[in-house]
């Protein structure tokens, strides 16, 4: 056992070599920008639980009563529901708090890895990345993965 | 064998090699359906296994059709209500016709999007059976759906959908019952506009009826958008040829913007690399230097 | 509806009527007969595998690739979930484990490109990421589909004396190989290609031709064309893992041949596969941000 766990150990060291962006099926970082982590509150207004990625729209309330527009982009509904998600988890209307990763081309939009939902649980919004900066840096002399 | 059955065996054979178009069964034809013992797995389950695929032109319209583009005239395959019609509520008729009208865009299949079910099952390409005990698949080919059937005592997963639904199944005799649900809203039942919403709740009966031929018969209830549950029924073949398979369905985003199936057997099918070309043309594009000569 | 020509089938239809419907409710065999792994009785004995009836190895059941999946199951998860997610998933509130990168480890990088195939992949990565074909829901292709949606989503094998058939979760991506003997078609090309399977002692053997140049490896542009030729071999070395390799060539590629090394797991008894539709909802190609190079299309 102690043997099985250092091999899973040392496959997930070898792992976070490298690029380390989560699985998604496209790149996510190209798209999002593991430097800057964002949390937004706010009232849903949209939600799709499709593939490959599912979406919320949401509402944010600024100081002045104005309100600003946020995507958000998770991952598909098979992972979602593996995580607790159902179609009706949230509905528009509904307060919800999403943490995640800001869209590298300034837009409100953001890859959501955490949420909490109207019922208070916290439930994964997509796989979970470490950013790159936070990952060890590749090893000397050993190719980097692209 | 007495010779009326035999006869009418014949003559049901000669009719359904040069007519594509669903016959009524005969008489004859419902006793040895009816006492036709399938192979069998090791665990006595019945061998659903090959190659299927129905004859009818139910996919155009379950509630039948007369005879259009050369093709024959199609009898209902739905054998309750008696009247072959789908018992829609009245608003739900009206979202029907409304579908119709628009079929020619709306229609979720002539964009590619997978056909559900039943509409799967009557589709006129062929799908295979993959069974082994404990384990059973049907695999279609257009977009490379299929259903998974798990055992009936796992419970249906509840609060998604699903293009395909959530497929449940047991054995009754040697029938194979199908349940499904979580089919959510987005598929029709035919290229005509009847259609469900996300309450469908379909179970599907599959019973050898010789060795080349299935019955599928389908009780479809949906309280949203139906009256009262009704049945549909006909006959699946076999597809005895040797090498028969499923071919791989995908489809390509046309210039038009809708997505269309794209054979394997197409030369179309294949890009051919030529890579000076491509990198020629990034460099046109200023996005790599040019190439030195 | 058809009605009975006489009495007499009438009442051999209702006796059948009775016989069918009343008591044999037999329900699914509880999965893949495998379930219960034979332990091994001495440690040191490599495990015992599975078997069909016919004596070849069982390679029935749902798998996934290993690598990243460890990630997923130490991240924080609710009992909400079903139970397939409750395979180590609970506890902790940590940050999971970044999954992975393009590849595992087993994947020979760089793969060894002639000069002009370097560069176009070089190109593709950084002005064409929008021409993944993974990015509009196409099939991920051979030996993708296995390696990379397989750490999320799990593939379930079903084997038969004819067949053997891999249905993927990712994009409901299916193949049914024959292990016939039967040869490769002509003038056909596909995504997955064209898969014949024959067994060499307790390793299935799966040669794969007839591609249609469209799949690519990664998301980083990492490609094949064409001229992909893959061999797989999936071997059991115990009854919960498999060792799966792919032997790649492509002559207008590659300059030579390269093998990738995965290890499957078995999924644990109660996950299932949760269907993965993809094109019916697919509208990320027009998310796609100005940083990836996607000129051609709108974003948000």
């Amino acid at each position: 056992m102690n043997r099985k766990r250092f091999a899973i150990f040392a496959a997930l060291l070898l792992s976070l070599l490298g690029a380390g962006s989560a699985f998604a099926h496209h790149s996510f970082s190209a798209e999002f920008d593991f430097d800057k982590p964002v949390t937004i509150h706010g009232s849903v207004t949209k939600w799709e639980m499709i593939n490959p990625h599912s979406y919320i729209s949401i509402d944010v309330k600024n100081d002045d009563e104005s309100l600003t527009h946020w995507s958000v982009q998770m991952g598909a509904p098979s992972f979602l529901y593996r995580n607790g998600w159902r179609k009706d988890s949230i509905k528009p209307g509904d307060d919800l708090t999403i943490s995640g990763f800001r869209a590298k081309d300034g837009t409100n939009t953001i890859f959501g890895q955490q949420a909490r939902l109207p019922d208070g649980r916290q439930v994964l919004g997509g796989p979970a990345v470490t950013p790159p900066s936070a990952q060890n840096p590749p090893t000397p002399g050993k190719p980097a993965n692209q | 064998m007495n010779r009326p059955g035999f006869l009418f065996s014949a003559i049901a054979a000669a009719l359904l090699l040069s007519c594509p178009v669903l016959r009524a069964a005969e008489p004859g034809d419902q006793n040895q359906a009816a006492n036709f013992v399938p192979p069998k797995l090791s665990d006595g389950t019945p061998d659903l296994r090959g190659i299927w695929q129905a004859r009818t032109s139910a996919y155009l319209n379950v509630e039948g059709h007369p005879a259009l583009d050369g093709g024959a005239a199609a009898k209902s395959i739905i054998v309750d209500p008696a009247d072959g019609k789908i018992p829609y509520l009245p608003a739900a008729l009206a979202q029907r016709d409304a579908n119709r009208k628009d079929r020619k865009d709306a229609d979720p299949a002539s964009n590619c999007f997978q056909a559900g079910v039943p509409r799967a099952v009557y589709l006129p390409t062929p799908f295979q059976i993959v069974q082994s005990v404990g384990n059973l698949a049907i695999v279609y080919t257009d977009d490379h759906a299929f259903q998974l059937v798990l055992p009936s005592t796992l419970p249906h997963d509840d609060g998604i959908d699903f293009f395909m639904g959530d497929s449940r199944g047991h054995w009754e005799g040697n029938t194979l019952i199908v349940d499904v649900t979580d089919l959510g809203d987005q598929t029709w039942l035919d290229a005509s506009g009847n259609y469900h919403s996300d309450q469908l709740h379909v179970v599907g009966r599959y019973t050898l009826t010789g060795p080349n031929t299935m019955n599928y018969e389908a009780t479809l209830e949906d309280p949203g958008v139906y009256s009262r549950p009704w049945t549909i029924r006909f006959t699946l073949y076999r597809d005895k040829q040797p090498g028969a398979r499923i071919i791989e369905d995908e489809c390509l985003e046309g210039a038009d913007g809708r997505w269309q199936h794209l054979s394997p057997f197409d030369p179309k099918a294949v890009v051919h690399h030529d890579y000076p070309a491509e990198m020629a043309a990034a460099a046109a594009k200023g996005q790599i230097e040019p190439k030195k000569p | 509806m058809t009605r009975p020509a006489s009495i007499a089938t009438a009442l051999a239809q209702a006796a059948l009527l009775v016989l069918i419907v009343s008591p044999v409710r037999a329900a699914f065999a509880q999965g893949s007969p495998q379930q219960d792994s034979p332990a091994a009785a001495d440690k040191n004995q490599p495990a015992a595998i599975p078997r069909l009836a016919d004596g070849r190895p069982d390679l029935q059941g749902l798998w996934h690739n290993e690598i990243g999946y460890p990630g997923f199951r130490n991240t924080n998860q609710l009992s909400g979930g079903r139970g397939n997610a409750a395979q180590g998933f609970g506890g902790g509130s940590k940050p999971a484990v970044a999954v992975g990168q393009f590849h595992s480890p087993g994947v020979p990088l760089p793969f060894p490109y002639l000069p002009i195939a370097q560069q176009v992949k070089d190109y593709r990565d950084v002005y064409d990421p929008y021409h993944d074909p993974e990015a509009h829901c196409h099939l991920p292709g051979v030996p993708r589909e296995t390696e990379q949606p397989t750490a999320l989503f799990p593939v379930k094998i079903i084997q038969d004396a004819k067949y053997i058939t891999l249905l993927y979760e990712y994009v409901h991506d299916v193949r049914i190989i024959p292990e016939d003997g039967s040869p490769h078609p002509k003038n056909y090309w596909a995504w997955n290609g064209d898969s014949r399977a024959h067994w060499e002692g307790d390793t299935l053997v799966v040669d794969v031709t007839n591609f249609n140049g469209r799949t690519w490896l990664d998301m980083e542009a990492n490609f094949v064309d064409e001229n992909e030729h893959v061999v797989e071999r999936y071997t059991l070395t115990d009854a919960d893992t498999i060792a799966y390799s792919a032997t790649v060539e492509d002559t207008t590629v590659f300059t030579k041949p390269w093998t990738m090394h995965l290890t499957l797991k078995r999924n644990a008894a109660k996950d299932e596969i949760v269907p993965y539709d993809c094109h019916e909802g697919e509208r990320d190609s027009q998310h796609y941000t100005r940083s990836e190079g996607n000129t051609g299309n709108k974003h948000e």
